[in-house]
């Protein structure tokens, strides 16, 4: 097992790193930051459910130009970042979805509001859900990763249209409860920087451990195909 | 040829096979049918709520309506490996994308000429807003719907649970699209101003631009053997 | 005070979430290495 070691010496030390700061944030945001006056405790939920929220979006981001790179150059590489940024990117889009109706609910006493944010949230969702499955539908390999990343910048160009018509959407319809509106204290906003960071630590980790999945993955397959051969010898 | 006529000659040879035998015109027209039959179950139709989801129920059976050409328009060019033969024309690629989104429009356009006054009549719906408006919004509606419908469907054709996985990769696509028709729609039915309506217009009117140019960009890249 | 509960549930389940897609990629490349060293034995000894 010694070739792995070396390898995933790089994704250890990024995984220490990001329990680092993980544990960082987590002080800060029990600790650190004060109780918001009107909301209380509960509000100590916004700094990671904001932090999932802007890397789910960073994720979706790095979908669209590795698709865009992978159908350039074809290299398989990209297309692997593609994958599992899509997949990391639902794991933390899954986190705002059931954050924010658990922050809802104590608040407005609803859990969910079809907030333009919350509801672009969603479409997000199914989106890259929708990647994921047309990927598992192809046959080929190669087929998998030339449709997906078809699909990949179809996608994300459609965010900016969706949340756009989604805000107007609820701008017509006489919204019953407001959201946003936060006056941030600085050590507020510091702990939601250190929570956003803690996270873009855990989301390159995932991301370094996704893809060489993925690289292990297409080396059984190679192996396999050289078994194969000398077999039929 | 130019390639106007390689997009006409596309067209006609869809359109005609069709018109033979009316397959899926037929079947999207009853499918829509009985989607709004299914909706006054539904709903009261004799209900005041009614006259307020209208609009959403005539857009939801267009579109379901709708998926069923497209998920017919490329599967169908696969039986025979007719789809190769397509690839060989001496045709720009997206000639073929252009030929089957001018092919799925007309096709929708048939059905919903044909469902929307029946619709109005089983709902005893009082139209009061303007035709000319009205079938503005549908004709952007429809284009939008079938520029990014036709483009997915050709990548779905290639996989294995073709019919099942467009409407699941297609539908998040277009809400935007479902929005502003819906919205528009709405609007035009009571009689509102143009200047309500106009944002919804605009929505549909980017949405249009941008999924017939991205579908236009990347065509090439879903049909290479 | 009782928003604390809510608190408590919204932070296990981002740990669960996160958690369980590590365990997830985790068990893959383990099971994928395996399957690498093993073929490689078998080829070494093919060869």
């Amino acid at each position: 097992m010694e070739t792995f070691d070396k390898d995933n010496r790089y994704s250890n030390i990024l995984g220490w790193l990001a329990f680092l700061v993980t544990s960082v944030a987590l002080y800060m945001v029990f600790e650190y930051a004060p109780t918001e006056r009107v909301m209380g405790h509960i509000q100590r939920l916004f700094y990671f459910h904001v932090a999932a929220a802007w890397i789910a979006f960073f994720a979706f981001f790095v979908v669209f130009v590795g698709s865009i790179i992978y159908l350039k150059k074809r290299s398989t590489f990209w297309d692997n970042i593609a994958l599992a940024s899509a997949e990391i990117g639902v794991a933390f889009t899954t986190i705002v979805l059931i954050t924010g109706p658990i922050w809802a609910r104590p608040i407005w006493n609803a859990w969910w509001t079809w907030d333009p944010r919350l509801t672009t949230t969603l479409i997000l969702w199914f989106i890259y859900i929708a990647y994921i499955i047309l990927r598992a539908s192809a046959d080929e390999s190669e087929k998998k990763a030339r449709f997906a990343a078809i699909f990949g910048i179809v996608g994300f160009v459609d965010v900016p249209i969706v949340f756009m018509s989604i805000r107007w959407w609820r701008t017509i319809h006489p919204q019953v409860i407001e959201g946003g509106g936060m006056n941030l204290a600085p050590t507020m906003v510091q702990t939601l920087l250190v929570s956003i960071a803690a996270f873009t630590f855990i989301y390159f980790y995932l991301l370094l451990r996704r893809v060489k999945v993925e690289v292990l993955k297409n080396q059984v397959k190679e192996m396999k195909e050289e078994l194969r051969k000398l077999q039929y010898n | 040829m130019t390639f106007f006529k390689q997009i006409k000659a596309l067209v006609w040879k869809d359109l005609k096979s069709e018109f033979r035998t009316k397959e899926m015109l037929s079947s999207m027209l009853i499918f829509a049918f009985l989607v709004i039959v299914i909706f006054s179950f539904a709903f009261d139709p004799t209900d005041e709520t009614l006259k307020e989801v209208f609009p959403g129920i005539i857009w939801v059976a267009f579109i379901f309506a709708g998926i069923l050409g497209l998920n017919r328009s490329f599967v169908a060019e696969k039986q025979n490996n007719s789809i190769h033969g397509l690839m060989l024309c001496p045709a720009d690629r997206s000639a073929i994308y252009f030929g089957k989104v001018i092919t799925n429009l007309v096709l929708m356009l048939i059905m919903e000429a044909i469902s929307l006054p029946i619709f109005i009549i089983l709902f005893d719906y009082s139209f009061s807003g303007s035709i000319l408006k009205l079938i503005l919004v549908i004709l952007l509606g429809t284009f939008g719907f079938v520029a990014i419908g036709t483009f997915l469907a050709a990548l779905t054709a290639n996989t294995r649970t073709s019919e099942v996985l467009l409407p699941i990769i297609l539908f998040p696509v277009i809400v935007p699209l479902v929005i502003g028709a819906v919205e528009s729609t709405g609007a035009i039915f009571i009689g509102e101003e143009m200047s309500e309506i106009l944002p919804w217009l605009k929505v549909l009117g980017i949405y249009d631009l941008i999924f017939i140019t991205v579908p236009f960009m990347l065509f090439d890249f879903v049909l290479e053997v | 005070m009782k928003n604390l509960d809510y608190l408590f549930a919204g932070y296990l389940i981002i740990w669960i979430i996160i958690f369980s897609y590590t365990m997830f990629v985790g068990k893959k490349q383990k099971n994928l290495e395996e399957e690498v060293e093993f073929i490689k034995r078998t080829l070494d000894k093919l060869n």
